[in-house]
């Protein structure tokens, strides 16, 4: 079923079993997993099928911090952000779910193997390929694809790069024709009512001005990781703080993935083929895996990341790196990369760069020769860090709820993290034969954040480290549920739709549970 | 791999002895042979760029002045173990060339590291490099 909260008489107030807020990757799984169910479902969405200026507005706000794509990097209408997903996917490593003592606050309450049973139709509702994410499985699909490196230290970490499925045109229909879910467009939450520690429901507005409400046994916040925050904080007519705020953690942790440039490398021809691991990635046809939809083709990527021990003897927090492509050259440095690429030919007995046809590199949809060298592009996992954190400010927005500040920070020992990751791959990259290295203080590349907004309303089992529990419910506010990636208590280095979704699905099968008892 | 004739590689190494009193890397003192030069030409055969092997040299005695001395590095450079006077009479170029490659390997596995500039080079290739712009 489909409604617009503006043609719903003012002063309703529906009914539901389920009342989901916010149509994006999260709230569309775990709608489209209740659908046909004997359960009431009810997904408000603040944006309708477009995109509007005048919605998307409602995302403005001020940043304190390193400056982050407040506005631009989420979409506020159905699908929501999915409708720009670039579709680079990968699941979270076993050791990102562990709490290690040299990553401050990290761990989850569960491990790996809890999303485990959600990930392969995670993987099929985002349109990749197989779910296979070694590069042993790649290399006998592609028989001229070599791992780049594979070694105690440093192990290939592949990605997958399907078409960016936007989840509100892909599963659009079969929400409109659920006969229990109920999608109401154009419905802003503004409020969560409780009924003594229990949720009661939310409050709707419009920009039109109309007003309704949703009463549920269950509501489901599932509007990103700023939104998530902003809501509760802002719902504190009958909790000051806000609600899951008891010790002051929502809105706090926030993370974000950014590429930095840590160096430059020149590579030698030692990997017969190691296209794998440039910007431009390996079409998965080549494995005989076509798109049957015709979207955009798929592609396999790879990033060269510390093992879990060799992050553990660095002290560091999971890393990753990729070759990027740079221009201009360094020809007047005083030791060029032509210089090292000449040694690297003298000592290795090889020709000091890849192979000629593999050095054009492809940007912005043009493939540009690359000079004789390449960016060193980490992406490390943002230490959890209280003080980077989503506040509310003074200012309203149209519907009277309070804008938020972002003041995206980092932990003041990730960026000597970097440099010392950088220095362990440029080490074994060398060992290795495969080139050499110039490090540099890490600076933002052109990716300077991945929009991949986490933590804020993180996931512990100690209601004084997090704000839900391990079922993704707010420790303080009894059938009130968060999904999304805002519940990551520490994020890898992967991207995380895939994560998000497989979460929905495993929560979805929760609420389900829930509601049959 | 450059090619040199082997012939006149042996002659341009004999004929480059020099002698030194370098205390050896490997070999006790009193079993220590007198270390060997190798020849400017045939040093220079080892990089195909010797003007990039010049300005990666001089960076890095730069960094390591101490090491600003061609007997101390042809001592150095010799495999751990090897008499260098006997090795760098007898080294052919295509061994040399196998030598300093595990030696360059060995270095970064055990984080024999030099930083010239922000490149992160193996202390061998340096010392290689510094060497050619002694002779």
């Amino acid at each position: 079923m489909l409604d617009r909260a503006d043609e719903i008489p003012r002063g309703t107030t529906l009914q539901a079993a389920v009342c989901i807020v916010g149509g994006g990757a999260a709230g569309i799984t775990i709608a489209r997993e209740l659908a046909d169910t004997d359960h009431d479902v009810i997904l408000l969405e603040s944006g309708t099928f477009e995109f509007t200026e005048a919605t998307q507005n409602l995302y403005r706000g001020t940043m304190s911090g390193i400056p982050n794509n407040l506005v631009g990097g989420r979409l506020r209408f159905f699908g929501g952000t999915t409708n720009h997903w670039a579709g680079q996917s990968r699941p979270m490593d076993a050791v990102d779910f562990e709490k290690r003592s040299w990553v401050a606050n990290s761990g989850w309450p569960f491990g790996r193997s809890e999303l485990d049973p959600y990930y392969p139709k995670a993987q099929k509702m985002c349109d990749l390929g197989p779910f296979e994410y070694d590069a042993s499985f790649w290399e006998k699909q592609i028989p001229d694809l070599q791992t780049l490196i594979d070694t105690d230290t440093v192990r290939p970490a592949i990605y997958q790069i399907g078409p960016g499925t936007h989840f509100g045109e892909k599963y659009r229909t079969v929400l409109e024709e659920s006969e229990n879910v109920r999608v109401v467009l154009g419905a802003n939450v503004s409020n969560v009512r409780l009924q003594g520690r229990r949720v009661a429901g939310v409050d709707v507005k419009t920009l039109d001005g109309n007003e309704i409400a949703v009463d549920a046994e269950i509501v489901v916040l599932a509007m990103g990781g700023i939104e998530n925050p902003r809501l509760l904080l802002a719902s504190n007519t009958q909790r000051t703080a806000g609600l899951g705020n008891e010790h002051d953690l929502v809105g706090r942790y926030f993370m974000d993935h950014s590429l930095l440039a840590t160096g430059r490398v020149v590579i030698s021809d030692a990997a017969p083929n190691p296209e794998l691991f440039f910007f431009v990635g390996v079409p998965m046809e080549r494995a005989g895996i076509k798109d049957r939809s015709g979207a955009l083709p798929r592609y396999l990527l790879g990033h060269f990341a510390l093992t879990p021990r060799a992050s553990r003897e660095a002290q560091i927090p999971a890393l990753s790196a990729l070759l990027a492509g740079r221009f201009p050259g360094d020809e007047t440095a005083p030791i060029a990369s032509a210089d090292i690429a000449s040694l690297i030919g003298d000592v290795e007995g090889r020709t000091g760069v890849v192979r000629p046809e593999l050095v054009m590199i492809e940007i912005n949809g043009r493939r540009r020769v690359s000079t004789n060298y390449f960016e060193l592009a980490v992406n490390m996992e943002p230490t959890p860090y209280a003080e980077s954190r989503v506040t509310l400010t003074t200012e309203l927005d149209r519907l009277g709820m309070p804008r938020v500040d972002l003041a995206w920070r980092f932990d003041p020992d990730d960026y000597a993290s970097v440099t010392r990751g950088g220095a362990v791959l440029a080490r074994e990259l060398a060992a290795q034969g495969l080139g050499r290295v110039h490090l540099q203080p890490p600076e933002p590349l052109a990716v300077k954040y991945g929009n991949h907004h986490m933590g804020t309303t993180r996931m512990h089992q100690n209601p004084r480290k997090g704000v839900v529990d391990q079922h993704g419910e707010v420790h303080d506010v009894a059938n009130l549920y968060i999904a999304g990636s805002s519940v990551f208590p520490a994020s890898g280095f992967s991207n995380p739709t895939l994560t998000i979704t497989a979460l929905a699905l495993r929560m979805a099968e929760r609420l389900q549970k829930v509601l049959d008892q | 791999m450059k090619e040199i004739g082997r012939r006149g590689f042996l002659g341009a190494v004999i004929g480059a002895f020099v002698a030194s009193t370098t205390r050896l890397r490997g070999v006790p003192a009193a079993e220590a042979a007198v270390p060997a030069q190798v020849s400017a030409p045939t040093l220079s055969a080892f990089f195909a760029d010797a003007a990039a092997a010049a300005r990666i040299g001089a960076a890095y005695l730069a960094v390591a002045p101490a090491e600003g001395d061609a007997d101390f590095l042809f001592t150095e450079l010799a495999p751990v173990g090897a008499v260098p006077a006997d090795y760098w009479a007898t080294v052919t170029i295509d061994q040399l060339h196998l030598d300093i490659r595990e030696a360059v390997h060995a270095d970064f596995e055990a984080g024999e590291i030099v930083d010239i500039g922000g490149w992160q080079l193996a202390k061998t290739e340096a010392r290689l490099a510094a060497l050619s712009t002694l002779l």
